[in-house]
C-alpha cells in the first residue's frame, strides 16, 4: 500500500514531464478509441446500405442460381416457403422475386440489363424502392401491369422520361425463346449506387413470370427479422428451414462474401493500429521512467541502504508505471470522447465512394461505445505496468553503494 | 559555430541510454509511417498499374458525352487525320480502337446478357493484357475489313451461363447503329481465366472490324485507348492530347485520364488515403511530445552545464543553436537507420503481400492482394516528419536553455 501512495507522489514530483508523457500516451489512447468508434459507424453504415436498399437480411433461391441468373433455375410452389418463412415468430417481413438478364431498348440506345419482378406490396415493406422514386411513382399492383421503373443514370443513357415506351427483350425458361414486350416508365429511381442505377429495371411480379415463362414460380424470396442481430446468428432455425437439396437459404453475411472479409478485415487492422500505437507508446513510457530512474539514481541507493528490498523497489517501479497509465487514460478517454461526441454530430464525408461494392452514400458518423472506455484503458494500464518491468528490473539491481558515490 | 556542431554531436553520446531511446521512438515512428505510405501510395500504385492495363489505359478518347452517358450511337470516324495528330505526341507508348455494345447471346435454350467488345488484336496486345488472359484456346487473328473472320473470346462467367466452350457457335443478337436488328454467328476461339477481374467475366471479345459490321457502324469506333509509360503521367499528357486535338480542328472528342474513367476508384482511393495523413499526424504527435519530454529533461539536467557555459562567455544565441543542432544531429542519425530498417520491413510486403482470402473491390475495381511499394513517399515524408517535428519541438527547450541566468543556474546544483 505503501508504495501505490509513494509511487502517485512520485510521479507528481516532476509535473511538466509526467504532463508530457501523459499527454503523448493519451493521444494514442484516444486515437484507438477514436478510431474504434470510426469502424463501427463504418461497419453499421456498410450493413444498413446493403442489407436495406434491397437485399433484406436473408434470401432463398434455387442452389447455383446466384453465379449466373439463369431463368431456369427457380423457386416451385413460392407460396409455400413464404408461409413456412411467415410462420417462425423472428421473421419480420418476407417479399417475393424474379430476376434475369435481358435488353432495354429505347429509340435512342439499347443496354443488357437485368430485370426485376417484384410484388409491390411487400417489397415496400423490405426495400427501400418506394422512397428512391424521383421522378413518376412507385408501381402498383393493380394499374403497374405495364409499367417499368428504370435507375437515373440508366433513364439518361436510354434518354427517356416517364410515360415514354421502351422494349424489352428476355430469353423464356425452358425454350430459350426470345420474348418481347413493351412497356411504359413509371417511374425513375436513384439509390446513388452506381450498379442499382444502371443496371437495375423492376416490373410487377405477374407479368414478369409471364415474360420469363416461370408461371407461378419465384427466383428469390427475401425477408427480414425483427432484430437484425438474429440474421447473423448461424444457429438460428430460419437457415435450417429449406428440407429440398436443390434450394438454399442464406444471411446477408453469406450473400455478400466480400462485405464478410471486409469486416474481417476491419478488425485485423484495428488490431495492427493497437499493436502499432503500443510500440510507439511503449518507447515512449520506457523513455520516461528511465529518465525518472537516473535522476533519482541517489534516492534509489538510500532506500535500499535503508533496507528496501529490491523486489519491492520494482514493485515501485511498475506501481509508478502504472500511475501514469491511470493518470493517461483519464486525458485519452476525455480526448477520445469528446472527439466522438464532435464528430458524430458532424460526420465525416465519404460520399461517393465504394468499398467492396458497397456504395457510401451517408456520412459516416463514429459509434460510441462504453467499452471502448473499458478495454482500451484498462489494456493500457495493464501494457504499462509491463513494459515498466524493464526499468523496474533494473531498479532492483542498483547496489546501493555505487548509486549513492553519484 | 564548428565547436558548436562538435560539442553538439558529442552531447548526444554522452547519455547513451537516453539518446537511443529517444532515437527509439524516432526510428519506430519512421518504419511505421515508411510502412503505411508503402501500403498507401505504392499499394494503390501497384493496383493502378494492374487495372489500367487491364483494360482502362491510361488515357481514354470518346466522342463528346460518352463517358458519362454511353451510348451506340455516340461513336467517331477513326480517321487517319485523327490518328496523325496523336502520332505527334511522343509520351503515347500504345494505343487501340475500341467497339463496345450490348447483346443477348444464345447457345441451344441458354441465354443471357453480354457486353461486346470490339478490338483490334495486333494494337491489344500491346496495349493491354487481354492476350495474357487466355485461359484455353488461342487469341484472335488478324482479319481483313471485307471479310472479317467471327471469332470470339469470352469471359469464364459467360462460358458457364452459356455451357459453352471452344468451337461453340453462339448466336447474337443486338441492335445496329443504323437502326436494323444486328444477328449473327460467333465461334468461340478461347475462354478468359477465371482469375481476372470481375468485369471481364461476362465480357465477348470479336475483332474490331467484324464488331462494325456486326452494328453497321463501318470506320466508327467508340474509343480510342492510351498506354503511356507511367499512370502518373496521365493528366498532363490528357492537357497534351487535347490541345494538339484543338490546334488540328478536330472537335467534338473527349479525352479522359484514367481518374476520370474511373472516377468512383480514384474518389474511394483518394478518400481511403486521406485516414493515412491522420494516422501521420497522430504518429507525428506522439513522437514529438516524447521528444519535447526527453529534450526538456536532458536540459534541465544540465542546468549547471549552461550555466557555466554562458559564466566563460558563451553566448545564448550559441547555446539556442547547440540545442537545437543535438537534437537535428539525433533525428538524422534516428532516419537513416529508420531508413535502413525499413527496407527488410517492406520487403515482404512488397514482394508477397497480404493475400486476401476473398478478392475485394474498391470502387469497381477487384483487389486480391494488398501490396506495398517501394516508392519514394514512403521514406521522403517519414524522414521529412520525423526531421521537422524534432527540430521544432526542440526550439522551445533550447529557448528556455538560452535564457539561463549563470548565477541562479550554477547555484541550482
Amino acid at each position: 500500500m505503501i508504495y501505490m501512495k509513494l509511487a502517485w507522489r512520485n510521479l507528481f514530483r516532476n509535473k511538466r514531464r509526467t504532463l508530457l508523457s501523459a499527454l503523448a500516451i493519451g493521444v494514442g489512447i484516444a486515437a484507438l478509441i477514436f478510431v474504434d468508434a470510426l469502424l463501427i459507424g463504418w461497419k453499421e453504415n456498410m450493413i444498413r446500405t446493403s442489407t436495406s436498399t434491397f437485399m433484406g437480411e436473408g434470401q432463398m433461391h434455387h442452389k447455383g442460381y446466384r453465379d449466373t441468373l439463369e431463368v431456369d433455375k427457380t423457386i416451385i410452389h413460392p407460396e409455400k416457403w413464404v408461409d413456412k418463412l411467415k410462420s417462425n415468430p423472428d421473421i419480420h417481413r418476407v417479399t417475393r422475386r424474379t430476376q434475369s438478364f435481358g435488353m432495354i431498348a429505347s429509340p435512342g440506345n439499347v443496354q443488357s440489363i437485368i430485370i426485376n419482378g417484384i410484388n409491390p406490396v411487400t417489397e415496400k415493406e423490405i426495400s427501400k424502392l418506394d422512397e428512391a422514386i424521383i421522378k413518376g411513382a412507385f408501381l402498383e399492383e393493380n394499374n403497374g401491369n405495364n409499367k417499368i421503373l428504370i435507375g437515373r443514370k440508366l433513364a439518361d443513357i436510354l434518354g427517356v422520361v416517364p410515360d415514354d415506351k421502351i422494349i424489352i427483350t428476355v430469353a423464356q425458361a425452358e425454350t430459350g425463346d426470345t420474348a418481347q414486350e413493351m412497356f411504359r416508365i413509371g417511374g425513375i429511381f436513384e439509390f446513388k449506387i452506381r450498379q442499382m442505377d444502371r443496371s437495375m429495371a423492376f416490373i410487377c411480379l405477374k407479368p414478369s413470370q409471364k415474360l420469363f415463362n416461370i408461371k407461378n414460380n419465384v427466383h428469390e424470396i427475401a425477408f427480414t427479422f425483427k432484430d437484425q442481430n438474429l440474421s447473423t446468428h448461424p444457429e438460428h432455425p430460419v437457415w435450417h428451414l429449406v428440407d429440398e437439396p436443390n434450394l438454399e437459404i442464406l444471411s446477408w453475411l453469406e450473400l455478400m462474401p466480400e462485405l464478410k472479409a471486409m469486416l474481417k478485415w476491419l478488425n485485423v487492422s484495428m488490431l495492427i493500429m493497437a499493436l502499432i500505437l503500443s510500440g510507439i507508446v511503449a518507447a515512449g513510457i520506457i523513455n520516461t521512467l528511465f529518465m525518472s530512474l537516473y535522476e533519482r539514481m541517489f534516492e534509489f541507493g538510500v532506500l535500499r541502504a535503508l533496507g528496501t528490498r529490491p523486489g519491492n523497489m520494482a514493485v515501485l517501479i511498475v506501481f509508478e508505471a502504472g500511475a501514469l497509465a491511470v493518470i493517461s487514460s483519464l486525458f485519452g478517454t476525455f480526448m477520445g470522447g469528446v472527439l466522438i461526441m464532435i464528430f458524430s454530430r458532424l460526420g465525416l464525408d465519404y460520399s461517393d465512394t465504394e468499398f467492396v461494392s458497397v456504395a457510401i452514400t451517408d456520412r459516416i458518423y463514429p459509434v460510441m461505445e462504453p467499452y471502448q472506455f473499458i478495454i482500451y484503458p484498462l489494456a493500457l494500464i495493464l501494457f504499462t505496468m509491463f513494459v515498466g518491468l524493464y526499468p523496474a528490473i533494473h531498479a532492483a539491481k542498483i547496489s546501493p553503494s555505487t548509486a549513492m558515490k553519484k | 559555430m564548428m565547436i558548436i556542431g562538435k560539442i553538439a554531436f558529442r552531447n548526444i553520446f554522452r547519455h547513451k541510454r537516453r539518446s537511443f531511446l529517444t532515437a527509439l521512438s524516432m526510428i519506430i515512428g519512421f518504419i511505421l509511417l515508411g510502412i503505411s505510405f508503402a501500403f498507401g501510395e505504392g499499394g494503390y500504385g501497384h493496383i493502378i498499374e494492374m487495372f489500367t492495363h487491364s483494360h482502362t489505359g491510361h488515357i481514354q478518347i470518346h466522342s463528346q458525352g460518352y463517358l458519362d452517358r454511353p451510348g451506340l450511337y455516340k461513336n467517331f470516324d477513326h480517321t487517319r487525320k485523327l490518328q496523325a495528330v496523336l502520332n505527334t505526341i511522343p509520351d503515347i507508348r500504345a494505343r487501340a480502337p475500341r467497339v463496345y455494345c450490348g447483346a443477348l447471346a444464345f447457345i441451344d435454350k441458354k441465354t443471357t446478357a453480354i457486353q461486346i467488345i470490339g478490338v483490334d488484336p495486333l494494337k491489344e496486345k500491346v496495349l493491354s493484357s487481354l492476350a495474357d488472359k487466355v485461359d484455353k484456346g488461342r487469341f484472335l487473328e488478324p482479319t481483313t475489313v471485307s471479310a472479317p473472320h467471327n471469332q470470339i473470346i469470352i469471359g469464364s462467367g459467360l462460358a458457364r451461363i452459356l455451357h459453352a466452350d471452344i468451337g461453340n457457335d453462339i448466336a447474337m443478337v443486338s441492335q445496329g447503329a443504323d437502326g436494323s436488328i444486328a444477328n449473327d454467328l460467333f465461334k468461340v476461339v478461347a475462354i478468359l481465366k477465371k482469375e481476372v477481374d470481375s468485369t471481364d467475366r461476362n465480357n465477348g471479345y470479336i475483332h474490331i472490324y467484324k464488331a462494325q459490321e456486326f452494328l453497321a457502324m463501318e470506320n466508327r469506333i467508340h474509343e480510342v485507348a492510351v498506354m503511356l509509360s507511367s499512370h502518373k503521367k496521365s493528366r498532363q499528357v490528357t492537357a497534351k492530347i487535347r490541345t494538339a486535338l484543338d490546334k488540328a480542328q478536330l472537335t467534338g472528342f473527349e479525352v479522359h485520364p484514367w481518374e476520370a474513367v474511373e472516377s468512383l476508384f480514384y474518389r474511394s482511393m483518394e478518400a481511403d488515403k486521406k485516414g493515412n495523413w491522420i494516422f501521420l499526424f497522430i504518429i507525428g504527435l506522439i513522437v514529438a511530445l516524447g521528444v519535447l519530454n526527453t529534450v526538456l529533461m536532458s536540459i534541465l539536467e544540465r542546468t549547471r552545464e549552461f550555466g557555466v557555459m554562458q559564466a566563460v562567455g558563451t553566448r545564448p544565441s550559441h547555446i539556442f543553436f547547440q540545442i537545437v543542432l543535438e537534437t537535428l544531429l539525433l533525428s538524422l542519425m534516428a532516419v537513416v537507420i529508420g531508413g535502413i530498417l525499413t527496407v527488410p520491413v517492406l520487403w515482404p510486403l512488397v514482394s508477397y503481400g497480404i493475400p486476401m482470402d476473398q478478392p475485394m473491390t474498391i470502387g469497381g475495381i477487384e483487389i486480391a492482394t494488398f501490396r506495398a511499394g517501394f516508392v519514394p513517399e514512403a521514406f521522403l515524408v517519414p524522414f521529412l516528419v520525423t526531421v521537422i517535428t524534432s527540430t521544432l519541438v526542440s526550439v522551445i527547450p533550447a529557448i528556455r536553455a538560452a535564457r539561463i541566468k549563470p548565477v541562479d543556474a550554477m547555484r541550482s546544483y
